[in-house]
């Protein structure tokens, strides 16, 4: 059985384990091992890195290096965990100065940065390590023209530079994923719209009106629901969607899942098991129409 | 990846802004600037390659950078503007400025947890709820023994004086 080490790292086992348990339902019943990393911490996030440079990297170092151990290759399921382990492995893979370096502050704890292992989002796991057509051989109950607007997020794409993902600005693969799924991907403006986590932080308002932005958007491509593949756009879209009102004054109601969520619905499993009970924003339209009845 | 050593410098972050030919770019597919007037991503090259570093480095714009990257992807002139804004942040710290509480918290919660997050009683209740196991310590030990910076660790004791 292929096994990938499982990066679990803050937001989801500490705030959304209904995602964790979305991931673990959804690689088991793929008949893939996800293994966790024993003692792996923060990634650590972009607030980390803003701080200081060098404390990110050696953390990500640290990360990878628990991962060599276990001689398999990395899966995240957040895109801040995805960019910041995937953008120190390729760095540390290109530069020798700095891998010795790091080398040097990761003997006091006894590890050790081989450049063994690879990083990888969840999404490219399903897309391309285990690829479309299987994934499309194993929906039961195809989302028959339920319309669902994929948000990427920034940092599954964006740096290309060290991602290399898919296209940073016209990006295709969480559109083929949802497509498998027998739902349509919804075109729409503003699609690469920054969620706002990190600066939500700093100051709310700025945060709330990328989240009002975005919605207003998506109400206009008559999108019944969003499709996100990272903790932070969850929470962002999900919880700060209730803190702000349309033009009319109105509020959005739009469900957002999480895509092996969706996936999951596609293959068959009841939406009990999922425990949608812990989305902010009601689920029940798109469950309602997923079973045939509300 | 372009990386600075921010402790040192500053000269590298300002030539770096001196090849923008401010076209204006990153200002137009930036989502801060779209809804917050506060933040305009080509303004702060410009002061920071003719105008005062230290206005720059003590204000609050670095700080609204949601670090999304559309700018350092579209930029005609390769700036890698999410990096130097990083850069700022960095250096910033490093002459004492305070960064804003959600950092601050974001430090010293992964100094005591190695996690962003901290364990709680209802999230275990609620993992079991979900079938899923007891969440695993971080080996906040050795983190602690990686972070030797000591303007990092500055940040953790002035939150805990505040308290």
């Amino acid at each position: 059985m292929q096994e990938y080490a499982l990066f679990l790292g803050c937001m989801i086992p500490l705030r959304l384990p209904n995602l964790e348990l979305s991931v673990r339902a959804l690689f088991k019943r793929l008949d893939i091992g996800l293994v966790d990393m024993q003692e792996a911490g923060c990634c650590p996030d972009v607030s980390i890195k803003s701080v200081d440079q060098d404390t990110w990297t050696i953390l990500a170092a640290r990360n990878l290096s628990i991962a060599e151990g276990m001689d398999l290759k990395i899966l995240t399921m957040c895109n801040g965990c995805f960019g910041t382990l995937k953008t120190i492995d390729i760095a540390l893979k290109g530069d020798e100065k700095l891998k010795a370096r790091v080398n040097e502050r990761l003997a006091v704890i006894g590890r050790e940065y081989a450049g063994t292992t690879e990083v990888k989002h969840m999404v490219e796991v399903l897309a391309n390590d285990i690829g479309l057509e299987k994934l499309a051989d194993a929906v039961e109950k195809p989302l028959k023209g339920l319309r669902v607007a994929a948000h990427y997020g920034c940092h599954l794409i964006r740096p290309n530079s060290s991602l290399e993902v898919d296209d940073p600005l016209r990006p295709v693969i969480l559109d083929r994923l949802i497509e498998i799924t027998g739902a349509i991907s919804v075109p729409y403006y503003k699609k690469n719209l920054c969620c706002g986590a990190l600066v939500s932080g700093v100051d709310a308002d700025t945060g709330k009106s990328l989240v009002r932005y975005k919605l207003g958007w998506l109400n206009r491509a008559k999108a019944e629901c969003m499709s996100v593949v990272c903790p932070s756009c969850m929470l962002q879209y999900d919880v700060i969607q209730n803190l702000v009102r349309n033009d009319s004054g109105e509020r959005f109601n739009l469900p957002v899942f999480y895509y092996p969520e969706l996936l999951l619905l596609a293959m068959g499993v009841e939406p009990k098991e999922l425990a949608f009970d812990m989305h902010r924003t009601k689920t029940n339209s798109v469950l309602g129409k997923v079973l045939g009845s509300v | 990846m372009t990386t600075f050593n921010t402790t040192k410098d500053l000269d590298a972050i300002k030539a770096y802004a001196n090849v923008c030919f401010q076209c204006g770019v990153c200002m137009g597919g930036c989502p801060v600037a779209r809804v917050n007037d506060r933040f305009h991503p080509r303004r702060l090259i410009r002061e920071l390659a003719i105008g005062s570093s230290e206005d720059v480095l003590k204000g609050e714009t670095i700080w609204l950078c949601a670090q999304c990257h559309i700018c350092s992807e579209t930029c005609p002139q390769g700036i890698g503007i999410p990096d130097l804004i990083i850069g700022l942040r960095n250096f910033a710290i490093n002459i004492g400025v305070l960064p804003p509480e959600s950092f601050v918290k974001n430090v010293k919660q992964l100094v005591e947890t190695g996690r962003l997050v901290p364990p709680s009683s209802r999230i275990e209740q609620l993992r079991d709820r979900l079938g899923l196991g007891r969440i695993e310590q971080a080996a906040a030990e050795e983190v602690q023994h990686l972070i030797t910076n000591t303007k990092f660790k500055k940040l953790v004791n002035s939150k805990r004086e505040n308290q």
